[in-house]
């Protein structure tokens, strides 16, 4: 039974891996999993839509990178995932000390990413309380709610100390119910 | 608005979204360039200038001379001006072969990730022979943000190097230990691929494509620093973008878009590089820090101080988290987490205190990740949450519990009890667990709807758990004295539900009500109750910055006494009060720092190691975890 499951992980990772070699498969296999992708980092970067986007191809030249990694015991968009959870952690290690988030040309991020990206109300007002939140504490809920890290997986992970992540948790948590209440009583 | 709201209200934007098409066509391309560079046979060195702006007749015998007249003039008839898109492809075949150079660079920046305020200027100097081998220096800043004159990188012989005088550290990297691979050269900020570009032109929500180029560019020729030049000019709001391509390496001499200009100040090919250019060292004086994994060099270990009296290695090198859970006779109890691309690993690790030796080291139950340790009459309990994949990507969290620890077998045994959602960190007090992570519970506060976590206080014997309401939401480690139980809060401001007030309560285990509360200046990390006094650091975000206070309150007060940490960096953590001096590990500086508890003024510090992330007290003496070379330290204060 298990030399059967060996073969199983092993033709799933042969047939991922194949992707690469036929830039028409690529092709498709990208139109189907980018939207996926895009959401998750887009969650997870604090709806910052240019890191977003960053990010979403950085991981995506990752996969490229390592794609003999990938053994064929997970789900493939499952391995995706986890290079882009590293690479939105990397993003905001790196932006917190370095100087090539000075060279960015960012534009506005909210505004954007209304009808081009094809959102809807729900989504909209979940935004829009998000952009009322500076974006580390957006990140930071992003990692705890929708990850499930702990306050010292989010620490590592931002190069943050844990009573750092936790103020900023604590902080994005009251924000966001405060601005969501907000929005409500704006709606109605 | 409860936890599990605000979870769904956040799974709403990750949910995949319809994209346009041009940025998958951006993602399929960088994907393509990436296979096409595994697979790319060094290119033969090629200088020629750019052909498509330039008609330049050679002189040379009368009869060439009129042959070549004749070549150019038809061609100037018959050919229409090349258009700034071939010039760009051009640039970009020329610049894969980019010979070492020797620059100083400009850079002015208006605006930061949508932060109309930024502004900075810096200059650099670049050393650069390839991908692999360069140097960069900040020559000036006016912004701290971006760095200070002296810092540099370097890269060389597959090591990373990175200098920061505010700091004076140095820290070097093995490239093959950094999660995101080599980093980017100087010269990626002159590649006419434009890869640091991260947002479109004009109407164009992506890196501006090669239509925009071809549609809304013109190409003409130019001089930029004395070196023939093309340059592309593109019509745009609200100023006109332009960039300056070398006519012999391709390279960008200068672009301006949006609000940042980048330029190239003066440049020569082929230098000389002084000795030592590249070499991946410190600055005489400077501390050097190891940044790999694995167990530092001797070389770049951090001295210790004299006061530490061992240091034991508990786990291989680098950890993403390694703090001191308990320390008792059973073992100084270790929690560690190594995270890597696929998720987090967590492990509680017994450590012989006499030794220094590893005893055990114990999984929690999957999907289960561990909060604390604290030793109840001889037994060791483990605060745990139980992970649930909500998202289907990992995430959501779900019970938190407590569960015993045999000393015998080192493993988790007796029934789980639950104390409520998000897990918590546990104090002892007379036989009984007390624990931050309990359950939820909805609070109005004016127009504002929010949830605050309860402490729950567990007897251990027979599983009972009383819910405790707190006036705001639990935090922290709780610590216990004076007959109290002391636990940090948070909660919305009641006459202004924008602002977020901190406090420290105490809670007196006769009636589980809080019968004091201690206004807080920021968010509290409690250290003890010694003495008749409370003592903790605090964290203040004020404008975007952060500030460290450390502080005390005696029994009367109903706020802090506090003194502000200097320095920038301390990222202090919860420390401990030992031999009459309050200990607080700074992370970052490698660091335990001596507070003395009167006059709450640093007297001293200790180095420790590399890292310092963990402290406890106990057996007479204080104990340090230090996370990033995997570490722990012993400082004796009898």
């Amino acid at each position: 039974m298990e030399h059967v499951q060996e073969s199983a992980t092993t033709a799933a990772a042969a047939e991922f891996r194949s992707l690469f070699d036929d830039p028409s498969r690529l092709r498709a296999w990208l139109a189907e999993a980018l939207p996926s992708v895009y959401g998750f980092v887009f969650a997870r970067c604090g709806a910052n839509r240019a890191a977003a986007e960053d990010i979403t191809q950085e991981t995506m030249v990752e996969v490229v990178r390592h794609r003999s990694d990938f053994d064929g015991r997970a789900n493939p968009m499952t391995w995706v995932f986890g290079i882009a959870r590293h690479k939105v952690a990397d993003h905001y290690r790196a932006a917190y000390r370095e100087e090539r988030r000075r060279l960015r040309v960012i534009e506005g991020v909210a505004e954007a990413d209304r009808g081009a990206w094809g959102t809807q109300e729900a989504r909209d007002v979940v935004l829009d309380v998000l952009h009322r939140l500076p974006e580390a504490q957006r990140v930071v809920l992003a990692f705890h709610y929708l990850d499930g890290f702990a306050i010292r997986e989010i620490a590592s992970r931002m190069g943050r100390s844990e009573s750092a992540v936790e103020s900023l948790l604590a902080r994005g948590r009251d924000g966001f119910r405060r601005a969501w209440n907000e929005q409500q009583g704006d709606m109605t | 608005m409860t936890d599990d709201e605000l979870r769904d209200a956040l799974q709403l934007v990750e949910r995949p979204v319809a994209l346009p098409a041009e940025f998958n066509e951006r993602v399929l391309r960088a994907m393509l360039a990436e296979l096409d560079a595994e697979h790319r046979v060094p290119a033969l060195p090629k200088r020629r200038r750019l052909q498509v702006m330039r008609l330049r007749p050679t002189l040379g015998v009368a009869a060439a001379l009129v042959l070549v007249i004749l070549a150019t003039t038809l061609v100037m008839v018959t050919r229409q001006a090349p258009s700034a898109l071939a010039a760009l492809q051009e640039a970009r075949a020329q610049f894969r072969t980019l010979p070492a150079y020797h620059a100083r660079t400009a850079v002015s920046a208006n605006e930061d990730a949508g932060n109309p305020d930024f502004e900075a200027r810096w200059e650099t100097e670049d050393w650069y022979r390839d991908r692999d081998t360069w140097r960069t220096t900040i020559l000036a800043s006016n912004n701290a943000s971006i760095g200070q004159p002296g810092d540099y990188q370097v890269l060389a012989g597959g090591l990373y190097g990175q200098y920061r005088t505010e700091a004076n550290v140095f820290t070097v990297t093995p490239v093959a230990d950094r999660d995101d691979g080599r980093p980017d050269s100087p010269a990626l900020f002159f590649d006419p691929s434009l890869q640091w570009w991260s947002t479109g032109g004009p109407g164009d929500p992506s890196r501006p494509s090669d239509q925009f180029f071809e549609k809304d560019c013109s190409a003409s020729d130019a001089t930029y620093i004395g070196r023939e030049a093309t340059r592309l000019h593109c019509p745009a709001e609200p100023r006109d973008i332009e960039l300056w391509l070398d006519d012999e390496t391709g390279m960008l001499l200068r672009i301006s878009v949006f609000d940042i200009t980048r330029e190239i100040t003066s440049i020569e090919f082929n230098p000389d590089a002084p000795a030592g250019t590249f070499d991946v060292g410190a600055p005489e004086g400077a501390k050097r820090r190891w940044g790999g994994k694995g167990t530092a060099p001797p070389e770049y270990q951090v001295p210790l101080g004299s006061d530490v009296a061992a240091r034991y290695q508990i786990v291989a090198g680098d950890t993403a988290a390694m703090t001191v859970a308990a320390v008792s006779r059973s073992g100084i109890w270790i929690v560690v987490i190594r995270c890597g691309q696929q998720g987090c690993n967590h492990q509680l690790v017994r450590v012989d205190p006499k030794t220094g030796k590893v005893i055990a080291t114990i999984e929690p139950p999957e999907p289960a990740f561990i909060n604390d340790v604290e030793e109840v009459d001889g037994d060791i309990w483990v605060s745990m949450t139980e992970r649930k994949n909500l998202s289907g990507n990992g995430g959501g969290l779900e019970t938190a519990f407590v569960q015993r620890l045999d000393l015998t077998t080192n493993r988790l045994t007796g029934r789980r009890i639950d104390t409520g959602q998000q897990g918590g960190a546990l104090v002892a007090v007379a036989g009984e667990l007390w624990s931050t992570g309990g359950a939820t519970r909805e609070v109005t506060i004016g127009p504002a709807q929010t949830q605050y976590q309860r402490v729950a206080r567990v007897n251990p014997t027979t599983g009972q758990v009383t819910q405790i309401d707190l006036d705001g939401g639990a935090g922290g480690s709780p610590v216990a004295g004076d007959g109290f139980v002391w636990v940090a809060t948070s909660k919305l401001n009641e006459g202004n539900p924008r602002q977020t007030d901190y406090a420290v309560v105490a809670i007196d285990p006769a009636t589980n009500t809080v019968v004091r509360r201690l206004a807080a200046p920021g968010y509290p990390n409690l250290v003890t109750f010694a003495n008749g006094r409370l003592y903790s650091s605090f964290q203040l975000f004020e404008a975007g910055s952060e500030r460290w206070f450390v502080g005390s309150a005696g029994p009367t007060a109903t706020t802090f006494s506090t003194s502000q940490i200097a320095g920038a960096g301390a990222e202090l953590g919860p420390g401990v009060l030992a031999a009459g001096t309050l200990w607080l590990p700074s992370f970052l500086r490698d660091e335990v720092l001596k507070v003395d508890p009167a006059s709450l003024q640093v007297t001293g510090a200790v180095a420790t190691g590399q890292g310092p992330s963990g402290i406890g007290t106990g057996l007479g003496s204080v104990w340090v975890t230090n996370g990033k070379e995997g570490t722990l330290v012993r400082i004796d204060v009898g």
